[in-house]
């Protein structure tokens, strides 16, 4: 039986915990008073939020021109951020329904934080495609809906469009998942307080009661919703990936974009996720719940992935070179040699060549160490979608055309912005829903642990 | 037949003469009204539509066109106004007439613009006041009345009815002289063949007749006397698609890379003081075989190899009597020296016209410079300057203010207050030409009537009524135009006798063929012949100064028009500003690249403190800076463009857009030098980045960034003719396929009634850029201003792609490619789009739907021409006025969409209507775009491919005839011929 | 008419499975158990069936994508087809992506909303009364009487025996 294997031989949580002392330990964040540390951080991050709001608002008010966009680079900052916000957005999907499918019950210490980021990386990312419109304020229009042009529909072979069903099917599906999973832990949270709180958790908890008839539909539910969000987090990166492998830019014109991207993807939600756990981890005084065993094996993740990226640039690269395309081997040429190419070694390096010290056993015990990493590879991972986007857009076919770029202050500060609405919105949960799924490491208690058969 | 076919307006045979019954006057005051109100109020002239009794022949909605000529410099080209609800919105080339051939060039495009300038005076300024007509008259008539030695100071007429006022004026003011200059001046041409003919004409170049032309430092095709007429001469005697075969062997010797240059088969680069030298020795190799006997000894050493002597004297030998050599330098020696080559080649009477001589250009720098002298001696009463602007254009400016201080009166007749306005006492503003009834004879008995197409926005009065006013006999400029072709111009004109049908004949058609008044040269007298042993030469450390005159600016008389200012330099690609051009060795040694400001100080003139342009094909010891930029009041611009909070202004408020050129020019004994021996140059440290359109220079990709075989990208093909006559598809990237139907994923869509394609003939196009005018004026399409250009962002929907290469013997080869939207058949920028903002017509158009369009710029991500341009802002016109210019049947886009060259799609749905009412199918070239309309080389052609007696169809079949990128297979619908250099070996 | 329950908690994993094959052996009727956490192998102890929810998913799926692949055909080559880059109007590899997504997000959402729909899981529903505890670490089994042998003391002591930390007995008015 799959529980019975590595890394379940010892206990998944430590500090012997029973059930009442999950139900303490998880809510107590949420019944006391903020930390100071929370308030620091959730002030930063609101401080970040207004940056973004102002900036946003001036960009939709006064043009996209307020951008350092030109006439040959037409994407930078915005589809890289959505890019990398989408990516952050598949790690929480992998965790919770991957994982599970593979039975990996340590995920569930980690899942419910993993979700809620899920969401608010998606939040980030849906912001974008919206602002780096010319006209924001018609945004609808790329909705088929019935109107007075014709009607006049939308064009269904273009990859935005394909993006915009993906993101929001995305959206739905995880914000449903993730609701599911909180039902049980709401009606805990009902029932264990009282006044606003209690009708408040009564009113999202359904009221749940935990029949055993339920659980059980909600168990296949769960499975179900698990099955579903794996195929779709593998299609979403994919149709992401589309909207530059389908079209004829050298560099974006590849085949091997949808693998190269996904495996991107999950490499850089792995990344954020350890960041925050370790946050986490620290701020929240969780460290029985998140134990250096998790650590370990989301590092082992991070240093698989990291091979896959790797593996992703030389094979793009090679081919290009092989392809004996001249448009095809300059602009990967261009990426690592050209104006641009220390965008290439930042992504090289924070991707491939940090993570490489994963192997060592010692520097995934050191927190310290791993939390640094983590960071890289969400620097790494931006960059990566700057080097795709950028530096294939800057020069591509007519020398005439070639052009250069660099942000302005205002792109800089919308990306600051997102940073800021993801970890506003972060916070808020952490001081009000459990971060940690109670009915399911309830569930794991006992895993390792003599009395279980 | 003043009317482009493609046009439902009503037969302009009447149009100009029931132009002036009541009705239209009526209609066009009310609308002149209705246009001052619109400079501070939009929406301007619809208010002025609907009158209660309608002018009969306006239609509101359609077009009138009037046949009148252009006034943007002295070529006076002839044109057609195209006039919408009263409003003059687009100038053409009048397809009938001699000189432009239905060519103009940006300059006479963009000169519509002038009229809608809010800033020209609307009234009479006297002592600084602007005041009434009347006023001015008593003070100007007290004035000259009291004046014993008068100087009226013009630029060249060439119009009979102003010189004739002029004569009369002159009558009317004993111890009146008319002193005639032109700041772009051909003194010395004119002078050498008084000297050696007795004429002080200028031959007309009759470039179409020649099969060889060797130009020193004559930038003909750009800027030098008519260049349309040049250019369609040029393209002419190239015709490699024409019967028989054409292709002139051109040979351009200069200093700076003139576009001129840029086309040249063989290239050589010497410094301007050298030019009278290395012509005494082209001299001494081609005049003994003509017996001609000229003292050519004791020359220097030659700046020019003895090679390339020796072929340029082998290749104008063996084209006797067909071919050409021209010399732009204002050196009596040096124009002497040409006009004995061209003796001795027997080109005078062939590609020379002595019979039919240019009068473009009149100007006599002796006069200027004695005038001057009289003005620094206070020996002059009275002083009325027009069409020029010596304070600024000569290089005693600021001395020349200072003198005319001493003048009792100065009056000037510009149309605004320009610096030498400044310090006149009166400044009768004229009226813009398309306001006004004047006429031209550019050419010896080519009369060319310019008829007016609205009346006077301000209370304006022409130059002629003026001078009639002042000499006692007020007469309108329209009773003064006809009074002379009544008296003068009917009786030149065999066969002519009721003048009321001659008239208006002649307003139909735009100009007559008079009879010139037959010269009588003199035998040429070739000991008249100065001979220049020597060469002038800076000194180790120091450059030469080479004043040049830009195709957007001129003498800098347009320094007012934004389009101008944003066109940028068919050569340098840049915009909004002069600089000083130095070669790359040169700009090397100095330590200095593109951007960093340099000090160029020559001696007796202030330093002047220039950004450097490095400029390939340069002399190294040479810096060229732009004539026509540091004018009054250009901090116009100051507010063009968007602002916004880290945007920069275009211009500094109160600073000037470039820097004044002319300080550097010198009044020789023989004329106006426009360039200077010595400078020296210093750098500043600082840098000031050029608003260029173009970053990236050449068709090889940087060499360490090739991928094998990757370094050349054959985007602007070309060949030599020596493997064109081997191979008519020489040129093409080895491996490609006889260009036909490439393999296709997709079942062809169903064709449509036609499919508009388009062809440019990349051995014809010249680079001169009036394409993109012609396009902006006709597509709306905005002026960003500097701060937008050096951020990449210009809007022109048709750009002129300029790559360098290196050409035989290290020297510069210059390719140019017109790239506008390429239609593609599988245009990837509509598969991509969400919204379905941009999607295929029937007709085989790329459309781009700009109400639709949400602006997420996916498509022009995916354009591999990068000819999509994004409203980044809003892009108003920075005077309001302008909006009167704006075409109505081509939307004005709004910021956040894309937008593009749509094949004029306007005029292919007129064209199809005007097809339908007729009730006959469309004829080929029926329907012609801007761009293809104002070609002066005939280089665009616009048509039907699914015709395939087409011409397009035709050029589509030549072996010639290629697709930018046809590998993608996009299917593009241009179609581009490639190149022929007129050479012996492929380029090293 | 009333019913009479016995409540009966546990802490244990292994007491509550004990307890629920003991009670079922002793043939009670198990009205319900309340779980704090899925416990695996309890409904199999409480014999349970596995729920028909799959189904809902898979027809669901399906509709939603066969609705998309239809509605992107329908309007590409019939409502307005367009000439958009020279593909065809019926290019249906393009239209692949969409009906995926749009077969996911019905079977999603359907699944959950059948799910609520079935468990009368409603905003406001008033949770059943229960014994202490029972969402934090207590299985709270309910035995239901069926006739007047019912003996809650007997039960009582059953349930203690196998470890219940406590038994609670109530009468269920009003409800059938």
């Amino acid at each position: 039986m799959t529980e019975a294997l590595f890394p379940l031989q010892r206990p998944l949580i430590a500090g012997d915990k029973t059930a009442a002392d999950v139900t303490r330990d998880v809510c107590r964040p949420l019944e006391g008073r903020p930390t100071p540390l929370w308030w620091a951080g959730f002030l930063a991050a609101a401080a970040l939020l207004g940056l973004g709001v102002v900036c946003v608002g001036y960009e939709v008010a006064t043009g996209i021109g307020t951008w350092g966009l030109n006439k040959t680079v037409g994407w930078a900052f915005d589809i890289t951020n959505f890019v990398f916000w989408v990516g952050i957005g598949h790690a929480g999907t992998l965790i919770s329904a991957v994982l599970f499918l593979l039975r990996q019950r340590w995920r569930t210490s980690v899942n419910r934080a993993a979700e809620a980021m899920t969401l608010f990386a998606v939040m980030c990312a849906a912001l974008f495609p919206l602002i780096h419109m010319g006209r924001p304020w018609f945004a609808y229009w790329v909705f088929p809906y019935p109107n007075t042009r014709g009607s006049l529909w939308v064009n269904f072979r273009s990859p935005l469009l394909w993006d915009v069903f993906a993101i929001s099917t995305y959206f739905l599906i995880s914000l449903v998942f993730w609701y599911v999973g909180l039902i049980p832990d709401l009606a805990t949270l009902r029932d264990r307080s009282s006044g606003r709180r209690q009708r408040l958790a009564g009113l999202f908890a359904l009221g749940w009661n935990g029949a055993l008839s339920t659980w059980n539909r909600y168990e296949l539910v769960y499975l179900l919703l698990a099955g579903l969000a794996t195929p779709l987090v593998l299609s979403v990166h994919s149709i992401v990936s589309f909207d530059f492998s389908t079209s004829v830019i050298p560099g974006w014109h590849t085949t091997i974009f949808p693998p190269y991207f996904v495996a991107g993807a999950i490499f850089s939600g792995l990344g954020m996720v350890l960041t925050l756990m370790l946050i986490a981890r620290k701020t929240m005084r969780l460290e029985d719940y998140i134990t250096p065993r998790h650590v370990d094996v989301l590092c082992k993740l991070v240093l698989a992935t990291s091979l896959m990226v790797g593996l992703a640039y030389t094979t793009e690269i090679a081919t290009a070179l092989y392809s004996g395309n001249p448009y095809e081997g300059f602009a990967f040429l261009n990426r690592a040699a050209g104006p641009m190419g220390w965008t290439y070694w930042i992504m090289v390096g924070c991707n491939v060549a940090a993570p490489q010290l994963l192997w060592s056993a010692r520097v995934r015990r050191r927190l310290g160490i791993v939390f640094a990493i983590s960071l890289l590879v969400n620097v790494g991972m931006w960059f990566e979608r700057f080097v795709i986007i950028v530096t294939s857009l800057h020069r591509d076919f007519l020398p005439s055309s070639w052009a250069s770029y660099s942000p302005t202050p205002i792109e800089i500060g919308t990306l600051l912005g997102s940073f800021g609405l993801f970890f506003t919105l972060f916070l808020l949960f952490c001081r009000f829903l459990p971060a940690i799924a109670m009915g399911e490491v309830k569930g794991v208690l006992s895993h390792g642990k003599g009395d279980h058969a | 037949m003043s009317k482009p076919p493609a046009d439902s307006a009503p037969h302009p045979d009447h149009a100009p003469r029931r132009g002036f019954d009541v009705d239209r006057r009526t209609f066009l005051k009310t609308a002149g009204f209705a246009m001052l109100a619109a400079g501070c109020a939009r929406p301007p002239v619809e208010k002025a539509i609907p009158l209660l009794v309608q002018p009969e022949e306006l239609v509101p909605g359609t077009n009138l066109w009037y046949a009148s000529a252009c006034a943007g410099c002295a070529a006076r080209c002839g044109t057609l106004v195209k006039c919408r609800d009263g409003r003059p919105i687009k100038l053409e080339g009048n397809p009938a007439h001699p000189l432009s051939r239905g060519g103009l060039c940006a300059v006479g495009q963009a000169s519509l613009l002038g009229l809608y300038d809010s800033r020209r005076l609307a009234a009479p300024v006297l002592r600084g006041k602007p005041v009434a007509w009347p006023e001015v008259d008593v003070a100007v008539g007290a004035g000259l009345h009291a004046a014993r030695r008068m100087r009226l100071l013009t630029d060249t007429l060439a119009s009979p009815t102003e010189e004739r006022a002029v004569r009369r004026f002159l009558a009317a003011h004993p111890g009146a002289r008319h002193v005639v200059y032109d700041p772009l001046s051909c003194s010395a041409l004119l002078d050498a063949h008084q000297q050696l003919f007795g004429l002080r004409v200028l031959p007309r170049m009759r470039i179409e007749r020649a099969t060889a032309v060797v130009a020193f430092d004559a930038d003909f095709l750009g800027t030098w006397i008519s260049p349309v007429e040049a250019t369609a001469g040029y393209a002419q005697a190239r015709d490699l698609s024409g019967t028989p075969p054409r292709l002139l062997w051109h040979a351009q010797i200069e200093s700076r890379l003139s576009p001129t240059g840029a086309r040249a088969d063989r290239r050589w680069t010497v410094l301007p003081g050298e030019i009278p030298l290395a012509l005494a020795h082209l001299a001494a190799r081609l005049l003994p075989a003509a017996g001609m006997s000229l003292e050519l000894s004791g020359l220097e050493p030659s700046p020019l190899p003895a090679a390339a002597l020796d072929e340029l004297a082998a290749r104008l030998a063996a084209a006797r009597g067909s071919s050409l050599v021209l010399c732009g330098s204002n050196s009596l020696a040096a124009q002497t020296l040409v006009a004995a080559i061209n003796q001795a080649l027997g080109n005078y009477g062939r590609t020379l016209d002595l019979e039919q001589p240019s009068l473009q250009r009149q100007g006599d720098d002796r006069a200027l410079a004695q005038l001057i002298e009289e003005l620094e001696r206070g020996a002059v009463d009275a002083l009325l300057v027009r069409g020029v602007n010596p304070v600024y254009d000569l290089q005693q400016g600021t001395s020349l203010r200072a003198a005319l201080a001493q003048v009792p009166l100065v009056v000037s007749f510009a149309e605004r207050v320009d610096e030498t306005a400044a310090a006149a006492h009166a400044v009768c503003p004229e009226p813009h030409t398309l306001e006004t009834w004047r006429d031209a004879e550019p050419v010896a008995g080519l009369v060319t009537v310019m008829q007016p197409a609205l009346r006077p926005l301000g209370s304006t009065r022409a130059f002629c009524e003026s001078l009639a006013a002042w000499s006692g006999a007020p007469r309108s400029a329209y009773e003064q135009v006809r009074d002379t072709w009544r008296e003068d111009v009917l009786p030149r004109v065999p066969g002519a006798s009721d003048f009321e049908g001659f008239w208006t004949a002649a307003l139909d058609r735009g100009f007559v063929e008079a009879r010139p008044t037959p010269p009588a040269p003199r035998p040429f007298d070739v000991s008249q012949v100065q001979v220049a042993r020597s060469a002038e030469r800076p000194a180790p450390g120091q450059l030469a100064l080479v004043a040049y005159p830009k195709i957007s600016q001129l003498d800098g008389r347009h320094a007012h028009n934004p389009w101008l200012q944003e066109l940028p330099d068919p050569v340098s690609k840049a915009t909004w500003d002069n600089y000083a051009a130095l070669a790359p060795s040169t700009a090397a040694e100095l330590g200095l690249q593109t951007g960093d400001v340099v000090r160029v100080a020559a001696a007796g003139t202030p330093p002047v403190e220039l950004p450097v342009l490095v400029q390939p094909g340069q002399h190294p010891r040479t810096v060229a800076v732009a004539l026509g930029y540091g004018r009054a009041g250009t901090d116009r611009f100051a507010d063009v463009g968007p602002r916004w909070w880290f945007g920069k202004r275009t211009v500094a408020v109160g600073g000037t857009v470039g820097a004044n050129a002319a300080p550097w020019l010198r009044l020789e004994a023989d004329g106006l030098r426009y360039d200077r021996v010595a400078v020296e140059i210093e750098k500043t440290g600082r840098s000031r980045p050029l608003a260029t359109t173009q970053r990236y220079d050449s068709l090889d990709v940087p060499a360490g960034l090739a991928p094998p075989g990757g370094v050349h990208r054959p985007i602007a093909q070309e060949t030599v003719l020596a493997a064109y006559r081997g191979n008519p598809r020489a040129g093409a990237p080895e491996g490609e396929a006889e260009s036909g139907a490439p393999a296709d994923l997709w079942p062809a869509a169903a064709p449509g009634a036609h499919r508009w394609g388009m062809a440019i003939d990349l051995n014809a196009c010249t680079g001169c850029s009036a394409c993109a005018i012609s396009c902006q004026a006709e597509n709306n399409v905005p002026v960003v201003g500097r701060d937008e250009v050096q951020r990449e962002r210009e809007m022109h929907w048709l750009r002129l792609d300029r790559y360098y290469a290196e050409g035989p013997g290290g020297e510069v080869d210059v390719a140019h490619q017109p790239m506008l939207c390429q239609h593609c058949g599988h245009a990837p920028c509509e598969t991509v789009c969400p919204v379905l903002a941009t999607m295929h017509s029937s007709e085989g158009l790329n459309q781009q739907v700009y109400n639709r369009c949400v602006g997420t710029r996916y498509c022009a991500n995916n354009c591999p021409y990068k000819v999509r341009r994004f409203n980044w802002f809003d892009y108003p016109h920075e005077d309001p006025t302008a909006n009167l210019a704006l075409n109505p049947d081509v939307t004005v886009r709004s910021r956040g969409v894309m937008e593009k060259c749509s094949l004029c799609v306007q005029r292919i749905q007129a064209g199809k209507i005007a097809a339908t009412t007729r009730g006959t199918p469309l004829r080929d070239g029926e329907i012609k775009t801007a761009c293809e309309q104002s070609c002066p080389a005939r280089a665009i052609v616009f048509g039907d491919l699914a015709d395939p007696q087409s011409r397009i169809a035709a050029q589509a079949r030549d072996p010639r005839a290629y697709r930018a990128l046809e590998e993608l297979g996009v299917q593009p619908s241009i179609f581009y011929l490639r190149r022929v250099r007129n050479r012996d070996q492929e380029t090293t | 008419m009333s019913r009479r329950l016995l409540y009966a908690s546990f802490v244990g994993e292994a007491e509550v499975l004990a307890a629920v094959a003991a009670l079922r052996a002793g043939g009670h009727s198990i009205d319900e158990i309340y779980a704090p956490y899925a416990l695996h192998g309890l409904d199999r102890a409480a014999g349970l069936r596995r729920s028909r929810l799959g189904w809902v998913c898979a027809a669901a799926g399906f509709l939603g994508a066969g609705g998309m692949a239809w509605f992107q055909s329908w309007t590409s080559a019939t409502s307005w087809p367009l000439n958009v880059g020279g593909k065809p109007f019926f290019s249906w590899p393009a239209f692949v992506p969409v009906t995926f997504e749009g077969g996911v997000l019905a079977a999603g959402l359907a699944t959950v909303a059948a799910f609520l729909l079935r468990s009368r899981l409603y905003p406001g529903r008033a949770p059943s009364p229960l014994p202490a505890g029972a969402t934090d670490d207590r299985f709270v089994v309910a035995v239901v009487a069926r006739d007047a042998t019912f003996d809650a003391q007997a039960l009582a002591r059953l349930c203690l025996e196998h470890g219940a930390v406590e038994t609670v007995e109530r009468v269920e008015r009003g409800e059938p």
